[in-house]
């Protein structure tokens, strides 16, 4: 919301002068919750900038759209100056720029623009005849400003701000709380500060005094008015409160140059004089009011009302909107003239014509204005406020300060009748019982209760201490209608803490003694899997977690993926059913930017439907998943390095590496198989003890082909979840001894069948060598001219190792003749000679 | 006898040993099985008495100098053959060096916040990122159809593949904070936890604002816990993380599961701007009730920060978005970090 530091002067009154400079009044505002964004000043005009009479124009004579007028710009001095401005005319009163005039407008170049005297098509042009828009008081440009309404011929060559009361102003820029509906205007900033600074507040207008009666909620409960010769009944209780006020004989136009100014400067657009009046006070003091064009109104009953079905109503701004059942309206009878709380509607809108003005000021029901507003997607000023919630006492205020404000810049005469209907029932604030001890509970430091309770009375609170028979520190407590935010003790405490400045807090005398609790082991867990794979040279990427849906349709079944219901864009609509498609999608962003070798790894969530119980939700499996890939060179261009780009076993490797983190010694290496899928050979399911931890897959051509990738591609993806499961199973590390004796190697070569897996050869050398056999390598692999067709060829290393003693040479060649024997048996080996 | 001896004397003496034939050709004549020490000691056995008292000395002396001469030439001969380099022997040759590996910058500064928050004794807790209204909004005093339920762009999520059942529909957590629920219904206090993680906001990717980021959170409750306590906490954090020298402010905020709600902002020199980094306040009274915690009896803080905005400050981001694009060129300037375990 922008704030003018002239308007909060005025409102601050006769105690204006003791408000420090703009950048400790901002300081003070964010400090107490109103965190000031930003803060400009509006642009001065210069006094060479006067007003001046238009005397005559007439026809340039070289171009068709010019006039050439003669401006009188003092007592007796006349200018002549080029204009070419259609409305420009004689007997007006402008603004004129004169040479020399610096305005707060930039040239074409981008530098402020600069009057001189200059010949235009041969005539000498004295100045400039401005545009609202070219002294930066608005964005028309349609013709000059015609000042008749603001000035005399006195007023013929005093600066223009003075003599039309434009002056310069800071506009502060205040990002608002939710909570704070009562600081959505210029009295709500106003009290709030003069209360954090201890000044006294004034907390009614110019012109308004009178108009608050004593008695603001009892006996107010009325059922109807027959005020204006308009019956205004309230069946819903949507609306506690409606108040209408009559002006007659009203002339519609622009409102006074420095009203507008004030509405540009906070970034309102200026409508006409009575429109801005209801802004005006909008802005004001935070109540919403609706002019309407009494005019419009034919059946003498004013109802607000809910409708059994959809209801199309067409708002000022010109469209036509399907109201759904239930929306809240005002209807002139049964017709509705606006939508309750939101925006008024076009047939009742306040036009040139309209000479007779229907002022609203209500109150609703602010959960009843929020559906109509997210349902219709709209929010104005107006339901911005009732939403958060309006003050239901400042509707007659709000009245009286609009129809006179009415009758100042529009004229016409304010009906002395008020209708006002009123079901107060519910709405006035309770008082709330307040401890004073509750405050330094919760803010660790003693306040002194006469210190609390005058905070709280600085915002308006009625403070009653007659409640407490024997302490001082206990008092009743009501909030005045304008703050719905406070209703418990809890609330006062943040009330009186934000005023006495949370940044005095002293430092805790005693420091709270905690014994620090475990880390759970998950958290290390993660950490150090993630380094493992950084350990091994992977990157670590961190992809998107929601991804486009055909994506998701590709990898898994598509039931099982599940949809965000309002995407932010087509890119990012599903939730991610593996690691593999944004892994995927780093490979190929990278190799289209040049970076063709990528070794990466991710840890993070992935999401599916399940039949199952799921994880946290009922049928939603949300699981913590390892990605790990590689593509491209190894080492591209290196002299040395002869492997190129990568195979499969480079994976694997780093994954068994991987893995003896992820699964702690509870899983030798030699426990984790690979089966590879019988209906894709290249995709492997690995498994820990039989148990499926995840997979194995080498990127096909076609997919390769895809992703612009034109090196092998391998990648895994683990479920961590069922390895941290496995991994906290392990026993506790400790160190075992190691043999003193030497270890003999044992080689040789087998010959088997081309489809005989070379795991099936080592799960028999390991199941049948004793538990001296402490490491099987296959160190040679052969196919071709000098073995026999559909073989291949396998050559072992078995490495032996007692703990007990040295092993002979025999030892060990019995061991390996029941192992051959084994392979010959189980696996058709032979021995290659 | 002697005569021989002194004649080898003489050749050994005068011999040229710089080449590996020459070497050779040395051991062969003199030190070999068959050279002439073998022959010489040999004829030295068969010699009488005395004679052999005149030889003896000096034909062990000469062999101890032919058997230096030969392995200091040896040693030689190997120094000025290593001293020669081969092409692929050029220590200048360039190679790239290892593959070392990195963690994302988002992991790095999560981690050092978990590690600084770990020495002031927090623990640390997780959930999931799909999570229900209950944990993610009501628990936490949203009321439903509430303005501040605005203030976090949701997306949603439903719950089952009925698409009639919208009453059902789930939320991507917009904050970790349904964390806190989670572990104060499932632990009484005394708490002190963080919570890390990634959450969601429907926004509009730009420079500044992405749909995912990473926040931690941390909810401290037991008795007697304060808004003093709060601020100490996060300004001995503050300082640990950007400084001892920082200058910092608490002003009034609004958050619907704190009260009162705080914001921190710091800045590194006294002319330059403040910058956000927190929200805080002392748990709301209607959040403890949810989770049956006595608010008469305990009382507690909880704090949140943004870890990729405090990730962009610290390392120099401008736009956000490069966090989740994963440029391999960008990723390896953070290889050099070390220390993350």
């Amino acid at each position: 919301m922008n704030v003018s530091l002239n308007w909060i002067k005025e409102l601050v009154g006769e105690h204006a002068s003791s408000l420090p400079d703009v950048d400790v009044i901002a300081d003070t505002l964010t400090r107490i919750g109103h965190e000031v964004e930003e803060i400009r000043q509006t642009s001065p005009l210069p006094d060479s900038v006067i007003i001046g009479e238009v005397l005559e124009t007439e026809k340039h004579p070289d171009a068709d759209r010019l006039k050439v007028c003669k401006v009188r710009i003092s007592k007796d001095e006349i200018s002549t100056i080029i204009c070419g401005a259609p409305n420009v005319a004689a007997g007006q009163f402008v603004p004129v720029a004169t040479p020399g005039s610096v305005l707060p407008i930039k040239d074409k170049e981008g530098k402020p623009l600069s009057i001189k005297t200059s010949k235009i098509r041969g005539i000498e042009s004295n100045g400039m005849i401005c545009a609202m828009d070219e002294l930066a008081l608005g964005e028309d440009h349609d013709g000059i400003m015609v000042l008749n309404d603001e000035v005399s011929s006195s007023d013929v060559g005093r600066p223009f701000s003075e003599a039309c009361s434009i002056v310069a102003d800071t506009i502060l820029e205040v990002s608002l709380t939710p909570n704070r509906p009562d600081a959505a205007s210029h009295r709500g900033v106003a009290r709030d500060l003069c209360a954090a600074l201890g000044l006294p507040t004034k907390w009614s207008f110019p012109s308004a005094n009178s108009s608050r009666p004593d008695n603001l909620w009892a006996s107010n409960n009325t059922q109807s008015s027959n005020k204006g010769h308009v019956k205004i009944s309230l069946p819903d209780e949507q609306c506690p409160r409606y108040v209408a006020r009559w002006v007659h004989g009203v002339t519609i136009g622009p409102s006074p140059l420095h009203v507008r100014q004030r509405l540009e400067s906070l970034g309102l657009r200026s409508v006409n004089n009575v429109v801005d009046a209801t802004n005006w006070v909008l802005h004001e003091m935070g109540h919403p009011t609706h002019a309407f064009d009494a005019g419009s109104f034919s059946s003498g009953t004013l109802t607000v009302q809910r409708f059994d079905k959809e209801v199309d109503f067409t708002t000022l701004d010109h469209i036509e909107r399907s109201c759904p059942a239930g929306t809240l309206f005002i209807c002139d009878g049964d017709k509705p003239v606006a939508i309750a709380g939101v925006m008024g509607g076009l047939d009742s809108e306040v036009s040139d014509e309209t000479t007779d003005i229907l002022l609203e000021s209500a109150f609703f029901a602010p959960s009843s204005i929020r559906k109509t507003s997210k349902t219709l997607g709209l929010q104005t000023d107006a339901s911005y406020r009732y939403e958060r919630g309006a003050d239901p006492l400042a509707c007659l205020e709000a009245a009286q300060r609009v129809v006179e404000l009415i009758h100042d810049w529009a004229g016409g005469e304010v009906s002395g009748e008020i209708a006002d209907v009123f079901h107060s029932d519910g709405l006035e604030p309770s008082a709330i019982p307040f401890d004073c001890s509750l405050t330094t509970r919760i803010l660790g430091h003693e306040i002194e209760s006469t210190a609390q309770f005058e905070a709280l009375k600085s915002l308006g609170c009625n403070v009653d201490e007659s409640t407490s028979n024997n302490s001082s520190t206990i008092a009743s407590v009501t909030p005045p209608s304008f703050r719905p935010d406070l209703s418990r003790p809890i609330d006062l405490v943040e009330e009186v803490g934000r005023l006495w400045d949370y940044n005095r807090l002293p430092e805790p005398t005693v420091q709270q003694a905690f014994v620090p609790q475990p880390i759970p082991a998950r958290e290390s867990y993660l950490m150090g899997c993630a380094s493992a794979c950084m350990r091994l040279g992977y990157r670590e990427i961190q992809s998107n977690s929601l991804i486009p849906k055909d994506e998701a349709h590709q990898a898994i079944e598509p039931s099982k993926v599940i949809h965000t219901l309002n995407p932010v864009s087509t890119e990012a609509t599903s939730l991610r059913p593996t690691l593999a498609i944004g892994g995927l999608a780093v490979f190929q962003r990278n190799r289209n930017r040049g970076v063709h070798a990528a070794r990466c790894f991710e840890i993070g969530h992935v999401y599916r439907r399940t039949d199952g119980q799921g994880t946290w939700h009922q049928g939603i499996d949300e699981r913590t998943h390892l990605w790990m890939g590689v593509t491209g060179p190894i080492h591209e261009g290196d002299w040395a390095i002869s492997e190129k780009s990568y195979r499969f076993d480079h994976l694997k490797r780093d994954l068994l590496s991987v893995l003896k983190v992820a699964l702690g010694s509870t899983v030798d290496t030699q426990n984790i198989t690979f089966v590879t899928n019988t209906s894709n050979p290249l995709q492997s399911d690995i498994q820990a003890h039989g148990q499926s931890i995840g997979t194995f897959t080498e990127l096909g051509r076609k997919e390769r082909k895809a992703l612009d990738l034109d090196s092998p591609t391998f990648m895994v993806e683990v479920d961590l979840d069922r390895c941290f499961d496995v991994w906290t199973q392990a026993e506790p590390t400790r160190a075992k001894e190691v043999s003193k004796y030497p270890s003999i190697d044992y080689d040789f070569a087998l010959v088997v069948a081309s489809d005989v897996a070379a795991g099936t050869l080592e799960a028999i050398i390991r199941d049948t060598g004793s538990e001296r056999l402490q490491r099987i390598q296959c160190f040679d692999v052969y196919e071709g001219d000098q073995i026999a067709k559909n073989t291949k060829s396998l050559a072992f290393r078995c490495t032996f190792l007692d703990s007990t003693k040295t092993l002979t040479f025999n030892e060990v060649e019995d061991e390996i003749k029941l192992i051959l024997n084994s392979l010959k048996d189980k696996a058709s080996a032979e021995l290659r000679t | 006898m002697k005569q021989k001896v002194d004649d080898a004397r003489d050749k050994i003496v005068d011999a040229v040993l710089d080449s590996e034939e020459a070497l050779e050709s040395f051991r062969l004549t003199y030190l070999s099985r068959n050279g002439l020490f073998s022959t010489l000691f040999e004829e030295f056995k068969a010699l009488p008495g005395p004679e052999k008292k005149e030889v003896g000395k000096p034909l062990n002396v000469l062999k101890v100098q032919a058997e230096q001469k030969y392995a200091e030439a040896k040693e030689r001969l190997e120094d000025a053959k290593e001293a020669e380099r081969t092409a692929t022997d050029d220590i200048t040759l360039p190679v790239e060096p290892s593959l070392l590996g990195s963690m994302h910058p988002l992991t790095l500064v999560r981690h050092e916040m978990t590690q600084l928050f770990m020495r002031m004794g927090f623990t640390v807790a997780d959930g999931p990122e799909i999570e229900d209204d209950f944990h993610n909004f009501t628990a936490l005093n949203f009321p439903a159809d509430h303005p501040a339920r605005d203030m976090q762009d949701t997306f949603f999520v439903r719950k089952g593949e009925d698409e009639d059942h919208r009453s059902d529909d789930l939320v991507l957590r917009t904050h970790t904070s349904p964390v806190q629920i989670r572990l104060m219904k499932d632990k009484k206090p005394p708490i002190r936890a963080i919570m890390p993680g990634r959450v969601f906001r429907n926004e509009a990717v730009t420079y500044k604002s992405y749909f995912q980021f990473s926040q931690v959170e941390g909810l401290v409750v037991d008795t007697s816990i304060t808004m003093a306590d709060l601020i100490h906490t996060l300004v001995t954090f503050a300082k640990m993380m950007y400084g001892d020298h920082i200058e910092y402010r608490v002003r009034s905020s609004y958050f619907p599961f704190t009260e009162p709600s705080i914001e921190m902002d710091v800045r590194t020199t006294s002319d330059a701007p403040w910058m956000e980094i927190l929200g805080a306040g002392m748990v709301d009274p209607n959040v403890l009730r949810a989770v049956d915690v006595d608010p008469d009896t305990y009382s507690g803080f909880a704090f949140g920060m943004g870890i990729d905005r405090i990730c962009m400050l610290k390392y120099g981001f401008s736009d956000i978005r490069t966090l989740y694009e994963n440029d391999l060129r960008m990723l390896s300037q953070f290889e050099h970090i070390g220390g993350v375990r």
